[in-house]
């Protein structure tokens, strides 16, 4: 997690988990690391990713199986879903910054029609 | 009932004020930094928390008892100066605190050693300051203490070392036990805590959790620190 960040850790560790969920990293149905496992590989506080599991069981994208640990969901729905609300929340960040450079609506669409992935 | 309990605190050496009215409470299940200057009253705070100092006024209770054998039975502590003899080898260490805390996991202990590749029959006097340390998180991590005081754990060592021992005290999380680390580091240990308190001039200035620091003033813990102590 990045220190320089100053959204709470929690906010930081669901952006992380949708992220490896959305990029294949952790595929649908996937079985997750332990909250003790999940913190270690983050370096972050045990109950702040127990917080972060139990919001995005809330949201439907992991589910618990009571005995062998949690899953990342296999409905396709809920993933896509999950896919618009964080392509929303950057989208929205992105923007933000452009503003703060003085850079309105209509250069920022031009600039993606020319963008060239390289 | 919380694990910890300090009220109005006093700790005067001489009529130098260390500690001057600390309330708080810590409940199990924390990590928790206590953090702030050098000379603020950090080592001070956790000397009377593990009995080696006694309050001027005010009180420490630790499971609502005050600091004693059971407490010190209770609580494991990793000072901020190596107490540890030159001489004595790693495996005699392990043995001595298997004498002394019945909580002691021999086992535990002897894996994590193994994992960091250190040979029990090497004397301290062989070792680097940062295996050292090492060494010594491993002991008093070993034990099924109640409350873990860690004076300046990660002081002096190299990042790698660091990383071992954030991630010693995340693979050791308990709900049951509470872990309190004191620091001026802060940048480097803030995403492992729950907690935070904030200590100036023996006073609390803040004490709240991570997640609402940064939530209700959009700072990370270690901005905020820098700003409340700037000099």
């Amino acid at each position: 997690m990045n220190v320089a960040d100053s959204r709470p850790v929690y906010v930081q560790l669901i952006e992380k988990i949708y992220t490896m969920v959305l990029s294949g990293q952790y595929q649908p149905g996937a079985k997750l690391p332990t909250v003790r496992e999940l913190a270690e590989q983050m370096q972050a506080n045990p109950n702040t990713v127990q917080r972060a599991l139990f919001y995005l069981e809330e949201r439907g994208l992991i589910y618990t199986q009571r005995t062998t640990g949690k899953f990342i969901t296999d409905d396709p729905a809920v993933i896509e879903s999950a896919r618009a609300e964080l392509a929303a929340t950057m989208t929205g960040e992105y923007l933000k910054r452009m503003k703060l450079i003085g850079v309105g609506r209509e250069a920022v669409v031009r600039l993606i029609g020319e963008w060239e992935d390289n | 009932m919380a694990l910890i309990e300090y009220r109005n605190l006093v700790k005067r050496y001489g009529s130098v004020p260390a500690l001057d009215g600390i309330s708080l409470d810590i409940p199990a299940g924390r990590i928790v930094g206590l953090l702030g200057p050098n000379g603020s009253g950090k080592t001070t705070l956790i000397k009377l928390t593990v009995g080696l100092l006694k309050p001027t006024s005010g009180t420490v209770m630790i499971n609502g008892k005050e600091p004693g054998p059971e407490s010190k039975a209770a609580v494991a502590y990793l000072p901020e100066r190596s107490y540890m003899s030159e001489w004595m080898s790693v495996q005699s260490f392990v043995d001595y605190f298997a004498d002394f805390y019945r909580d002691f996991d021999r086992v535990k202990a002897n894996e994590m050693l193994s994992r960091l590749g250190i040979d029990p029959k090497r004397t301290l006097k062989t070792l680097s300051k940062g295996t050292k340390e090492k060494v010594q998180l491993v002991l008093v991590m070993s034990r099924a203490a109640a409350a873990y005081f860690l004076d300046e754990p990660i002081a002096g060592v190299d990042p790698a070392a660091r990383d071992y021992i954030l991630n010693t005290i995340i693979r050791n999380y308990s709900e049951n036990a509470s872990v309190i680390i004191s620091t001026h580091l802060i940048y480097d240990i803030e995403n492992v805590l729950d907690d935070a308190v904030f200590i100036r001039d023996g006073r609390i200035v803040l004490a709240d959790t991570a997640d609402n620091i940064r939530e209700n003033t959009g700072k990370s813990v270690d901005m905020l620190f820098r700003e409340v102590f700037r000099c």
